[in-house]
């Protein structure tokens, strides 16, 4: 019998499902609830209702960018599911999602805060210890634990709904 | 009960008429204008990109994993459909 080794399919997946949801939970905790910045908070400063609302559509624009990594890695997920090379591996999925959620922390946070300087972690202090933090805890942090769950995973070789041999 | 539901009808139309609920891009009141002034102005087309500028990135990762990964360790079963399974 061939083992399912080609684990692509799979890391793609998590990864872009993982970047989505990393996404949403930025948008939900950064910049909703705790309302400590926006996406062009750096440009138009919300300080006046003109300018909350210029930001809530652009916070907007993002998080629906968010659904569409989301949907695609589902879509990615779905395929892989139906493919017998695939390993169908909990602890290369999960790290796949913290890849995804790493890498878009640390795309994010060096594009946005560090190069196009849009906004920082908390606008009100503009570039301080918290965009650092972010880029070491929520970029490096979150590739390394995926990048570890991923590689714990590399021996798994079952596909998906393939049963376990008896006996 | 009846008091209560008046109160509660009273807040909802009082919430309707707030100044608040007229400043959205597609209101059209003067705040609604400028909200839109403001999001479709000149720096429509900037803002549109650094909004975007990540993403791609993070596609381009994905991609990289998708067949950086299925290239090394295949054995020869790529693309076979499982039996019964996954539509």
């Amino acid at each position: 019998m061939t083992e399912a080794t080609n684990r692509g399919p799979l890391v793609s997946a998590g990864t872009l499902i993982g970047a989505g949801l990393g996404g949403f939970l930025d948008g939900i905790v950064l910049h909703q609830i705790t309302q400590v910045h926006n996406l062009l908070s750096g440009k138009y400063p919300p300080t006046t209702l003109v300018n909350v609302e210029i930001n809530m559509f652009w916070d907007g624009l993002f998080h629906a960018l968010c659904w569409v990594m989301t949907a695609l890695g589902l879509a990615l997920l779905w395929r892989a599911g139906g493919r017998a090379d695939v390993p169908w591996s909990s602890r290369t999925f999960v790290g796949s999602l913290f890849l995804g959620w790493g890498v878009f922390n640390l795309v994010e946070g060096v594009v946005d805060h560090h190069v196009l300087k849009i906004h920082n972690v908390v606008q009100r202090l503009g570039e301080s210890a918290w965009d650092y933090g972010f880029l070491a805890v929520g970029g490096l942090g979150m590739i390394a634990i995926g990048w570890a769950l991923i590689r714990s995973g590399r021996n798994d070789a079952e596909p998906r709904g393939r049963s376990p041999v008896v006996g | 009960m009846k008091r209560l539901r008046r109160l509660a009808s009273w807040c909802l139309y009082a919430s309707c008429l707030a100044g608040v609920a007229d400043a959205c891009p597609v209101c059209d009141t003067d705040t609604g204008r400028k909200v839109r002034a403001g999001i479709f102005g000149e720096d429509f087309g900037p803002n549109l990109v650094v909004t975007l500028a990540p993403f791609p990135i993070v596609l381009g990762v994905a991609a990289a994993l998708h067949f950086g990964l299925s290239s090394r360790g295949t054995t020869g079963e790529a693309h076979r459909p499982i039996e019964g399974g996954g539509g």
